[in-house]
């Protein structure tokens, strides 16, 4: 059987397949952005395929490009402007003049309904009359999506439900998403953006889904938490794919990770224009629930990820206080860094890899892209000019503040949620991420860093070799004191899947009452509520650094998270080398000049010691051991790095 | 050391990475809606001698003001791991509601720095509840007045014995103590890695490079020096209904803006008057939106900032004087002052934005004190036009940036049920650029209750710059009868409060339109 993964990035497509033999295929071609699914068969060609699992991009970029359905929003009379008021927080503590990103709906296609519901149900019922007064506003709007939110509807549903049911009646074409289906808690304004971003997704999403699925039998999509969507729940669940490519590496960080005995870990993701961090505790992603995205809060569970704008195209300057600073601008895919020789001129991070020897000249990058040494040199000489530094040295600060960037981001999936991170490894990948491993760990205090095997298509491996993985959620908002086990058993129940081969593990979100953001606690097997609550205050004293045993507990939802690991044969690294390829000369960041020893990144026979400096090149990434660290090729294909 | 331009980037990140933590810690786990839905706190770290390292981006009126709170500590001999609490206006506070928590971070068996955290709770008892009351005449009609002092449990006792909420505010003062803690152990954990020598020399640079910046960038204003005055007026104090006129003046030298307040009004009976670190702190908030975004937030900023004015009067008052609406809406006034001086020297500012929080402090006290509930929100307003945009709309404008709370969450807790949320259409000023729209807030009492309104620009509208025409005036009602700005009273079930607030003015001159 073999699983096929396919990662469409910004500027490739890459594929990697798992054959039943455990050996690899790796693709990688050119993104085709006005239709990706083309990039995606061109991979393709005419691979046998079992199961094929998508990380997707068309969520996103509906998003970051406002090119989703025009939606109707039907909500509660008086609260039309929710979309618009949002938080009343401004846009920026200082930049008075900049607005927050548009809402996905026109303030002309909000419908606003006479009903009302309270804390405690009805408080002005809703009419016939006036449900059929709202289907012919929404049939002035000429919707193609339509999002129902009103007040309270996470808790009483009813007036929702009619709604629906009369609008998916009166438009039988016209998707309708709904709040106490897509995301029934508390907070007006979080829940109508979600429901109004599901809304807007639908019909983008459905269409390319749909047109994959037709020519690929076992399709599976990613979504933003890191589980797998069949064709037919990507349509009903548009918003989850939101984050559905960076999930795809987290996943397969995770994997690469588990396969080298390593479950606690922090991943870096090094694109183009940014890097996104992650963590991972005990083998699972840390999830959260909610996100922005494209300046659309959804408040759907999703593995946390925190994005800063530092990446391989980063651009260099130097300020009026006399800083070095890298990004946020990007000389993104185009005109891409300078050494890339398409045009760019402006020295980035790339340009300065190449510099200090981290990357070489010789070696052609991905789609046969050749550096130029003597490009990067230009665009390094007006900042190398201006800080009377040689190119060489101003590189090596250029390598030092990206990591310092994309450190903050580490730190704040990691110390910021109260999880020291010193006693974990660090997994950097992308094509540059594995350049900054050790960089990054001593940024963090971390002594442990990995080096997976396909840095540069770790995402597509993650789909390919990603676990079936379904959520089934509920709110509850009960104090905990009122319940015994028979009581959580018994909510619990409808969430339990029947046995189907899938290993269950319940969860609940717990807060002291009157907080406003949980904490998920594995519910203990014996469903004693004595000892969920234990364990509840115990992580909180871990992550907040305070418990008061006197404070009551509050559920406030109940997850049962399925996970059915797929037949993944194990991964066979063709790894025999014993003998460095050549030497070469490189500039660390302290600005010392070594001679590091040229190894082939992936095919290290296990068990092969590799002393820092070393520059270990592949055909899709390159990563950088640094003096002071040691690393062991481990027969998964990973290199393992320790501070000597 | 001297920290070169890559050290500059990696401390700066490294400092400010701390300062976000704190506010995380804060946030996930505050109870009280006023701290962990609309964030009305704010968390910073100082250097051993006092100077703000980093703050995260919260509210701007608490992050200027830190500094003399921290000063305030510092005089009563802290010893390492000492955690502090003060809310005295006149010793490092704001007003009352404001609860700082500073911790004396200890290293290598020294002082090394402070975590601060500022939150606002919804009560320090005093005459009405959520401690915002208009008619108080003196700073302890206002609530319980906390000099610098060690926070042991006794104290915290005493405290949580004179509020109406206690059990709300030891759950948000363990959140605020938790997020001081993890600053220190950030601090400590930084220290332990690049060395203690080499941390407090990256901090100093770090203001160094701050101040640089300012200095270049108030330096390149093309300010026509002897021009920049400007006066502006709150409307009544609570207690008199007159206008009272702020004064400022303000100048450019070496890229260090003087802004005196000579000719201020004096102290007032009511509750508009400011501490003198509030005053500075609208100052700095001018500065702020002056530079460039990426310029660190650190006591560098400040050291470009010289701010004089006469003691005893409105904007640097004394003891006892009362300050409750000084820190929320005199504030407002003293920064929309200083932007009227800049403008009159040639400095291209915004037109004004609403220029008021809405104060409404609301709360009940149920049955021999059992149920009883306090209840704290400020409504965002219009933003003012700039030249090239538009005023953003339904914002909070200058001196606060709190969220407002979810009508789901103010339902479920508080004996309250909104009947309107809504942007006010056709409150903004006209021009080339629009100015922002106000806020309608309409809700409906359904228990007896005590309300408290501190408003401002319901008389003077927000003014148009540049050519462009005024914001609405904002309004106040009960039952469709207009109350006045600042006031308490009292709310039946059934009653209707409805605030609607002003709109920012528009800029430069409508198109087709002479000027």
């Amino acid at each position: 059987m073999s699983r096929v993964g396919v990662d469409v990035g910004g500027t490739f497509t890459d594929l990697v397949r798992i054959a039943s033999d455990g050996r690899l295929e790796i693709r990688k071609v050119v993104t085709t952005p006005a239709d990706p699914s083309r990039g995606l068969f061109r991979a393709l060609g005419n691979l046998p395929v079992d199961v094929l699992v998508h990380g997707t991009t068309v969520a996103t970029n509906a998003l970051l490009e406002r090119r989703g359905a025009r939606t109707a929003l039907v909500t509660t009379a008086g609260f039309e402007d929710l979309l618009w008021l949002r938080r009343q927080d401004r846009a920026a503590l200082y930049d008075l003049a900049l607005h927050h990103p548009p809402p996905l709906v026109d303030r002309d296609a909000v419908v606003g309904v006479r009903e009302r519901m309270g804390p405690a149900g009805v408080v002005e019922p809703l009419t016939e009359a006036e449900i059929g007064r709202a289907v012919d506003a929404v049939r002035a709007v000429q919707p193609e999506a339509i999002a129902v939110s009103l007040l309270f509807g996470f808790r009483h549903p009813d007036h929702e439900r009619r709604l629906c049911a009369a609008l998916r009646a009166a438009f039988p074409r016209v998707p309708v998403a709904a709040g106490h289906e897509v995301l029934p808690v508390f907070r007006e304004y979080e829940r109508t953006a979600t429901v109004s971003a599901e809304a807007y997704l639908r019909p983008i999403v459905s269409r390319y889904v749909g047109r994959l699925a037709e020519k690929i039998s076992s399709l599976g999509v990613m979504t933003s938490n890191g589980g797998t969507a069949t064709p037919d729940q990507a349509g009903e669940r548009a918003a989850s794919l939101a984050l559905s490519g960076p999930a795809g590496g987290v996943v397969g960080a995770g994997i690469v990770a588990a396969a080298a005995g390593i479950r606690d870990l922090l991943t870096l993701d090094m694109g183009g224009t940014s890097a996104d961090a992650s963590l991972i505790t005990d083998g699972a992603p840390l999830m959260v629930n909610g996100m922005a995205v494209a300046g659309v809060p959804l408040g759907l569970p999703a593995i946390l990820i925190e994005t800063v704008s530092a990446g391989g195209g980063s651009i260099a300057t130097v300020d009026e206080g006399g800083a070095l600073r890298v990004g946020p601008r990007s000389a993104g895919a185009v005109p891409g860094p300078a050494c890339y020789g398409r045009g760019g001129t402006e020295p980035t991070v790339t340009d300065a890899c190449l510099m200090l020897g981290w990357l070489d000249a010789a070696h052609p990058m991905a789609d046969d892209v050749q550096l130029d040494r003597a490009a990067a040199e230009r665009a390094l000489a007006p900042l190398a000019a201006g800080l009377r530094l040689d190119p060489c040295r101003i590189s090596a600060g250029i390598v030092t503040v990206a990591a310092a960037v994309m450190a903050r981001a580490l730190k704040r999936v990691s110390v910021a949620r109260g999880v020291d991170p010193r006693a974990m490894a660090l997994l950097s990948f992308g094509g540059a991420g594995p350049l900054f491993g050790c960089a990054l760990a001593d940024a963090l205090g971390m002594t442990r860093v990995v080096i997976p095997p396909h840095p540069g298509v770790l995402s597509a491996l993650g789909l390919a070799a990603a676990p079936e993985r379904v959520e089934w959620s509920a709110p509850c908002h009960r104090p905990l004191a009122e319940l015994d086990a028979a009581a959580l058993a018994a909510l619990f129940a409808p969430l339990t899947p029947i046995g189907d081969g899938r290993l269950a593990t319940r969860v609940a979100d717990c807060r002291f009452a009157g907080q406003g953001y949980e904490l998920t606690v594995a519910v203990p097997g014996s469903l004693d509520p004595a000892a969920l609550a234990a364990a509840f205050r115990h992580l909180h004293l871990a992550r907040h650094g305070h418990a008061d045993p006197t404070l009551p507990i509050e559920l406030v939802n109940l997850r049962v998270l399925a996970e059915r690991p797929v037949a993944v044969p194990a991964i066979r690294a063709v790894a025999k080398r014993t003998k460095a390829i050549g030497t070469r000369r490189a500039v660390m960041r302290d600005g010392a000049t070594v001679q590091a020893a040229v190894w082939p990144l992936g095919t290290v026979a296990a068990g092969q010691r590799i002393d820092g400096p070393a520059v270990l090149a592949g055909p899709d990434a390159t990563a950088l051991i640094e003096p002071g660290w040691r690393g062991t090729a481990h027969p998964s294909g990973a290199v393992l790095l320790e501070r000597a | 050391m001297s920290l070169d331009a890559v050290g500059l980037e990696v401390m700066g990140h490294a400092f400010a990475s701390i300062a976000e933590e704190m506010g995380l810690v804060l946030v996930h786990t505050a109870l009280s809606p006023n701290i962990r839905e609309r964030r009305d706190a704010s968390a910073a770290l100082f250097d051993a001698e006092g100077e703000m390292i980093a703050q995260a981006a919260h509210i701007p009126v608490h992050l200027g003001a830190l500094a003399d709170a921290v000063a305030a500590v510092r005089a009563e001999a802290p010893r390492p791991g000492d955690l502090f609490i003060l809310n005295d206006p006149y010793a490092g506070g704001s007003h009352l509601p404001d609860l700082t928590l500073i911790g004396a971070i200890e290293i290598d068996g020294s002082v090394g720095g402070y975590a601060v955290v500022r939150a606002h709770h919804s009560d320090v008892g005093g005459m009405t509840p959520g401690s915002m009351p208009a008619g108080a005449r003196d700073i302890h009609a206002e609530g319980l007045v906390i000099p610098p002092t060690r926070l042991t449990p006794d104290v915290e006792r005493l405290l949580l014995a004179n509020v109406r909420t206690p059990e709300m505010r030891r759950g948000d003062l363990a959140a605020q103590r938790g997020a001081v803690l993890r600053g220190a152990d950030g601090l400590r954990a930084l220290a332990g890695r690049y060395g203690w020598a080499a941390l407090r020399d990256a901090a100093r640079d770090l203001c160094d490079y701050a101040e640089r910046r300012t200095r270049a960038a108030l330096a390149r204003l093309p300010a026509r020096v002897g021009d920049m005055e400007a006066t502006d007026v709150l409307e009544g104090d609570g207690v008199r209904e007159g206008d009272i006129a702020i004064r400022a003046r303000v100048s450019i030298q070496d890229g260090v803006l003087h802004a005196d307040f000579t000719g201020t009004s004096p102290a007032v009976p009511g509750n508009v008057n400011c501490p003198i670190a509030v005053t500075r702190s609208a100052v700095l908030f001018v500065v702020r939106t002056l530079l460039p975004d990426d310029v660190p937030m650190n006591g560098g900023v400040q050291r470009a900032i010289r701010v004089q004015a006469p003691r005893g009067c409105l904007v640097h008052a004394q003891w006892p004087s009362a300050v409750a609406a000084g820190n929320v809406e005199t504030s407002q006034r003293i920064a929309d002052t200083v932007f009227a001086a800049l403008a009159a020297g040639g400095v291209a500012v915004p037109a004004q934005g609403q220029g008021t929080m809405n104060n409404v402090t609301l709360g009940g006290s149920g049955e021999r004190g059992v149920g009883s509930w306090t209840y704290y929100e400020t409504i965002g307003g219009g933003q003012g036009a700039s030249p090239g945009a538009h005023g953003p709309s339904g914002v909070h404008v200058g001196m606060s940036n709190t969220r407002n709370t979810p009508i789901e969450v103010l339902e479920m807790e508080h004996p309250l049920r909104m009947r309107t949320y809504a942007l006010r259409q056709g409150s903004s000023g006209t021009g080339q650029w629009r100015g922002g729209e106000g806020v309608v807030r309409e809700m409906e009492a359904l228990a007896p209750m005590d309300a408290t309104l501190l408003t401002e620009r319901r008389r003077h509208r927000p003014r148009g710059a540049g050519g462009g025409s005024a914001g609405a005036a904002g309004s106040n009602s009960v039952n469709g009868a207009r109350v006045p700005a600042k006031g308490s009273l009292q709310l039946h079930a059934g009653d209707i409060l409805r605030v609607e607030t002003p709109g920012g003015g528009g800029w430069g001159p409508m198109k087709g339109t002479a000027l």
